[in-house]
């Protein structure tokens, strides 16, 4: 039975009269009938060629078509102010740093350190280990690498548990780091991602902290009235090295 | 070289990548009075007043559509012998940019009095892609008003 390739394939393209922006596009998502997500009987017949709709140049001209509607007021709004403000403070922010959270604080490691973000897995607990913060080691891309307990080492109170709501998708996530051929896979709570920031916001640490976590926090930097600790990796490496490996 | 690939209207149409010196997303604009239709006025960006033109109203005589896919191409134009200067183009469907000859572009003999601009048609798999010579885009009388850097040091 042969297909209307045409017809399938084709996104009719805004028929607007002069100065009508109200019509949308309209597009025809044969993917989702005759294609890889599709469940009828007729294949599409492009799909000997390409084998996956992605690779279809069909599909990806829909997706360039959704942009062929009305911007929002607010979109053409924000950019405008967006475009018109400064570049200059944005090149001022030299330093990086990638920022999570464990438990109720707000931690951060310089970004040449993070090897990777690794969804949350089984951590195989190691027997005959009683370092306190070892909890075992995890399958990072089929290597197995020692997992530690960050907020452990740091004193930090894991506070509440996981949301299990239905639908709720829970942010802990596996940071792999990496200093000297060394790798370690600490869990976090949540990933902020990384940020930029100007050498001279940096504060100290105030007395009141913590001991142990104050004994690895190099700096202290405000972020949007978030307190965060900028961690001091050579000495986190050091104790973990010296203690456990 | 790579080619900027825009509609206007129906159309397609191609300019040089190596002249773009951003896309933006189309944004408002000042206009500016007594100024022809297609100067669509000045844009604000980064704290420096850059002059913009629909390229729709250029050749269509009707503004571009105000979608997603419209976006401001900022090019450095050549003008007169001091230079270059940023100029806006608000064109339709700004969303490719793909690998081309300069050669594919053929002449078609036809001259356009008005629109010096429009320069060789293209023949690709989707149809026809007409070349815009960026430096013919104004009309000289637009280009002296918009860029009249000696008015403005004065």
């Amino acid at each position: 039975m042969g297909i209307n390739l045409v017809r399938c394939t084709g996104i009719q393209r805004r028929s607007s009269p002069r100065g009508s922006i109200m019509n949308q596009v309209h597009i025809e998502d044969c993917w989702n009938h005759i294609g890889v997500w599709g469940s009828r009987r007729d294949r599409c017949p492009r799909l000997k060629d390409v084998i996956h709709c992605r690779n279809c140049d069909v599909y990806s001209q829909a997706g360039r078509r959704l942009l062929d509607r009305p911007s929002p007021a607010e979109y053409m709004e924000e950019w405008t102010r967006i475009l018109a403000s400064s570049i200059e403070d944005q090149r001022d922010k030299t330093c990086s740093a990638f920022v999570f959270r464990i438990g109720e604080e707000w931690l951060a490691l310089g970004v040449d350190l993070i090897r990777e973000v690794a969804e949350m897995d089984v951590v195989h607990s190691l027997p005959h280990h009683d370092d306190y913060f070892i909890k075992g080691v995890v399958n990072i891309r089929g290597k197995l690498e020692t997992c530690i307990s960050l907020g452990d080492v740091l004193g930090i109170n894991k506070g509440k548990q996981k949301d299990k709501r239905a639908g709720f998708i829970s942010p802990e996530r596996l940071v792999v780091i990496e200093r000297d051929g060394i790798c370690l896979v600490f869990p976090v709570s949540e990933i902020m991602g990384i940020i930029r920031y100007q050498p001279q916001a940096l504060e100290d640490v105030p007395v009141t902290v913590a001991k142990s976590k104050a004994a690895y926090t190099r700096n202290m930097l405000n972020m949007d009235g978030k307190e965060i600790g900028l961690l001091d990796e050579e000495r986190l490496f050091d104790f973990i090295i010296r203690s456990a490996l | 070289m790579l080619l900027l690939h825009f509609e206007i209207g129906e159309g397609k149409y191609a300019l040089p990548a190596e002249r773009v010196l951003k896309v933006l997303p189309y944004i408002k604009l000042k206009k500016i009075p007594k100024t022809p239709e297609f100067v669509a006025g000045f844009m604000n960006y980064r704290g420096r007043l850059i002059p913009v033109i629909d390229l729709c109203s250029l050749i269509l005589d009707r503004p571009c559509n105000p979608f997603l896919s419209t976006r401001i191409i900022l090019i450095d134009y050549p003008f007169g012998k001091e230079g270059t200067a940023p100029l806006g183009l608000i064109a339709e469907c700004v969303t490719e940019a793909v690998h081309g000859n300069e050669s594919d572009f053929v002449f078609s003999g036809l001259k356009h009095q008005d629109s010096p601009f429009l320069g060789g048609v293209a023949l690709d798999e989707e149809g026809m892609v007409q070349f815009i010579e960026t430096n013919l885009l104004l009309p000289g009388q637009v280009r002296d008003m918009l860029f009249n850097y000696e008015n403005m040091r004065a």
